[in-house]
Formats: C-alpha cells, structure tokens, sequence
C-alpha cells in the first residue's frame, strides 16, 4: 500500500470509528441507562491497571487456543495428503466441528474443565480456530498439488521433499489468510466462554459488570475489546499476511 | 548407430483409449527433432512418456542419458529467485550449494540468463521465464531436452534468443525433441521434422532439414503446414 493509501485509509477508520461513537451518544442521552462515551472513557482511564491484567487474559486465552487448532490443522491436513478414506475422514470431520455452536463448545467445556479454569476459553477458541485453518490449509495443500504435483513427479521428490519444498510454501498465503481470519474469530469467540466462566478475562469483566448494572464499565470494555481487535488485526495480522502473499500477484 | 532416443510403436493411453501415437522415432546425439501436429494430436502425451511421467504407455523407448521435460508451462516456483529455481533439481539430490551454484552460474550462461538470476519469476519477462524453465531442466546434466512448445508467447526477439540457446546445446551435443506450431521459426534449427497426427494415425510424416539452407527450409515448413491443415480436419 502506497503512503497515500495509507493516508485514505486511516481517515476512513477515523470516520468509521466518529460515526459509531456518534451514534453511541445519540443514544445515550435518550437512553438513561447507557452512559456516554466520556464517561466510559474516563472509566477506561480510571481502571486502565484492571484493562491490562483482562487483556493479558484474553489475549493469552486465544492465542493458546489458536496455536493448538493451528497445530492440529496442519497435522490433519498433512494426514489428508495420503488421500483416499483418510481425506474424506478429515473432510468431514471438518464439516462437523464447524457445525458445533459456540454456545455448545462453550458450555461443553465449561462443564468438562469446571467454571473457574481457563482452559474453556482456550479450547472454545481452538475449536473456533480451528476449522478455519483446516479449510484453509487444505485448500492451500490442494491447488499447490494442482498447480506443482508435475513438478514433483518431474524431479522425483520424495512425500517429505514435497511437503517442505512445495507444498508449505505454496500454500503460505493460504495459511496466513486463514491464520488471521482464525486469530480475529477466536479472540471474539474465547470472550464469550470466559463470560460464562469465572476466570477473568475481558469477556468475564463484560458479563460481571452486565450483572452489576455498571454500564459504564461494561462499555468502556466493550471498546477495549474493540481496540484489542483493531491493534491486533492493523498491527499483527495485516502485516503477517502481507509477509505471506509477497511474492504473489 | 547409437541412438540417442528410441522409441518403437509406442502408444499412451487414458481411461482405456489411446491418446497418442504410435510413434516410432530416433534421434542420435546433438539432433533437434521437431515434432508438430495439430491441437490434440498427442504432442504433449508422446513427451510426457518419453520424459517416464506417463502412466499408461505400450510399446518400447529408450533414452540413453538423462532427460530432461519442459512442460508446456513453466513451473517456476514464484517464492524462489529464479536462480533457486534452477539450482533447486540439484539441492533436492543432495548437491552441496556451493556445486549447485557453480552448475547453475554454468547453464545460465549459455542461456544469457546470468543477470536475471536474482529476480523472481514475476519480475521476468515470459522470455526470461521459459529460458529459466529449460536451465532447470539442463542443470542436472540432461544430454535429453523434451521441450513442449517453448516459444509460445514469447516474443521475436525472445524467441530468436531462446531459438540461440537451443541452436547452442545442440552444438554441445545435447539431443533434443521439441514440439511446437511454430514450424517456420523451428525450421531454422530442426534437423528432421516428424508430423503426428491423432490415434490411430500417429507419427505419419518424416521431412529431413540436414544441409538445407534457409529458403527450403522454409518451404520444408510451408509443406508440413499444409499438410497438418489438411488432415487436420478443417
Ligand atoms: N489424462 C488424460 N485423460 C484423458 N484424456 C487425455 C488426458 N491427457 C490428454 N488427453 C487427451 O489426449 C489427447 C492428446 O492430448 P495432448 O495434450 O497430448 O495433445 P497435444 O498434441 O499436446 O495438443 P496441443 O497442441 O493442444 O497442446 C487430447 O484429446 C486430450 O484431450
Ligand atoms: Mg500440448
């Protein structure tokens, strides 16, 4: 991306973001529960230590959960590779993970791991995670094959060979796409399972302070979800994804 | 005679019919046999078997020395200089880096491929790309070169360049069946040019080019030209 359009782009989120704060306060002096945006801001400053210490939470949450379904996807995927029943297996296996609601997951694990442990917001964002990744990398596995298996065939390279010199890399831009689509799914999804729980998280703050009636709490974390998000994705995913794609187009 | 390649009655197949051939041909050392026919006729088929890629192959063919096939696209991989990929056929066998350079530094300079090496495919030009395709080919020491129409979509001068290339391994005594519609500039190089035609006509025609000068060349061209419109079906 050019300068200039970097410049367009960060006036558009600059609009982006004056129109829904707009909104917000609109409603909030018709609505007498709904604070302002001031004073969930000030909230936020007030309590920028307890900020930290739920992002930390979340944040090492999803990216647990994330690195295992990461872990898992590419080992089922390399499984499919040997083709046949095994493929079709983790195909569907696949399809039926993805069909499972978060609402299921979440309650499943909670029940598993009990309501103060945090492995159910790690596992609820695995198996969010993980689909995605799956799909992607099998997609990615595929039309490398497609587009490189005469290659292989031509040089003679061993399963091995091909996976390290063809099929990875071909299928890189795959993986980071999927990766960051993955990543920005499981943060949104982990926070409802720390939600139901009891084990910090900006999610269990969000459901706490619901129940407290402290609605300025309960925005002001709403938008540190959202900057969360936004940092990471601008910041992280963005970059990662471009790194994977540079020598594509 | 010690036949380079050898191919007798040799006839590929897919899902129980033939697609190409029968083929019966020979080509001795440092010979460039042109091999032309119209859309279908089982050009790419009748390489692919001779490169071992095909699956379902009657007949008999032997190649003495090592082949090399140059598909009809090049298959570079996009995330490796073209340098890489060149070196690449070497690195899989296990040749150290420092060898594999030197051999590659060697190919492209036959080619006028040295200052392309650091680009990556997308920065070359469709030229730089198929001669990077047939470097990969020559660097693990091929004495064969099965070339599926490398000039398509290259431009004149790319193509005389690559045509250069070509004219230059030959005189290094490297054997070469290159298949292509582009007769009149293949007349140029070809030794023989064989015409093939769909199952169950195959190789039909042979036209010798040996000694002949640059105008009946081209009327050898014009010949199989006309003959491929004619039984081509049109
Ligand atoms: N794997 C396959 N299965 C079935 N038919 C095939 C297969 N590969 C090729 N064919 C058929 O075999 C015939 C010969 O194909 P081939 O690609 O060898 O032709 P060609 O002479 O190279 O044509 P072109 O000039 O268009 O490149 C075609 O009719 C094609 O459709
Ligand atoms: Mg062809």
């Amino acid at each position: 991306m050019g300068q200039q359009g970097a410049a367009r782009e960060a006036i558009a989120y600059t609009l982006a973001l004056a129109v829904i704060l707009g909104v917000w306060q609109a409603a909030a002096s018709y609505s007498h529960l709904l604070p302002g945006v001031p004073q969930a801001l000030s909230f936020l400053y007030d309590n920028l230590g307890q900020a930290g210490w739920d992002t930390l939470i979340t944040l090492e949450n999803t990216v647990a959960g994330f690195t295992i379904a990461v872990i898992l996807a590419l080992a089922l995927a390399w499984a499919a590779m040997l083709g046949g029943l095994v493929e079709e297996t983790v195909k569907a296996f696949n399809v039926v993970v993805q069909s499972v609601s978060v609402l299921v997951w979440s309650l499943l694990f909670l029940i598993v791991y009990g309501f103060t442990s945090r492995l159910p917001a790690m596992s609820v964002a695995a198996a969010t995670a993980f689909p995605i990744m799956l799909s992607g990398t099998l997609k990615g596995f595929e039309l490398s094959r497609a587009e490189y298996g005469e290659l292989s065939r031509m040089l003679g390279l061993s399963k091995t060979q091909e996976f390290a010199h063809i099929l990875a890399p071909g299928s890189l831009p795959f993986l980071v796409a999927s990766a960051r689509s993955a990543l920005g799914a499981a943060l949104r999804i982990s926070v409802v399972a720390e939600a139901f729980g009891a084990s910090g998280g900006i999610g269990y703050r969000l459901w706490l302070y619901y129940e407290l009636h402290n609605y300025e709490g309960f925005m002001a974390w709403a938008l540190l979800l959202v900057t969360l998000m936004l940092v990471l994705d601008k910041l992280v995913l963005e970059r990662v994804e471009a790194w994977g794609r540079r020598w594509t187009g | 005679m010690d036949w380079v390649i050898e191919a007798r009655n040799l006839v590929v197949g897919a899902g129980g019919t033939p697609i190409s051939g029968p083929a019966t041909l020979r080509a001795s050392r440092g010979e460039i046999v042109v091999i032309a026919g119209p859309n279908g006729a089982g050009k790419t088929s009748l390489l692919r078997a001779l490169a071992g890629l095909a699956d379902h192959v009657e007949g008999y063919y032997h190649i003495r020395g090592t082949p090399a096939y140059i598909p009809q696209s090049d298959m570079l991989l996009p995330w490796k200089t073209l340098g890489d990929n060149i070196a690449f056929p070497l690195l899989v066998r296990g040749t150290p880096r420092r060898e594999a350079w030197r051999r590659v530094e060697g190919v492209a300079g036959l080619l006028g491929l040295k200052p392309h090496l650091s680009k990556y495919p997308r920065e070359a030009s469709g030229g730089t790309r198929r001669k990077a395709s047939v470097a990969r080919g020559l660097v693990v020491g091929a004495d064969v070169l099965l070339l599926d129409e490398p000039f398509a979509g290259l431009d004149v001068a790319a193509k005389g360049a690559l045509l250069e290339g070509l004219r230059r391994l030959a005189g290094e005594g490297i054997t070469m069946v290159l298949v292509t519609h582009d007769l009149l500039l293949a007349s140029r190089i070809a030794d023989r040019i064989l015409v093939l035609l769909p199952p169950p006509r195959g190789l039909s025609a042979e036209y010798s080019l040996r000694g002949l000068g640059k105008a009946e060349r081209y009327g050898v061209a014009e010949e199989v030209v006309e003959l491929i419109t004619r039984e081509g079906g049109f």
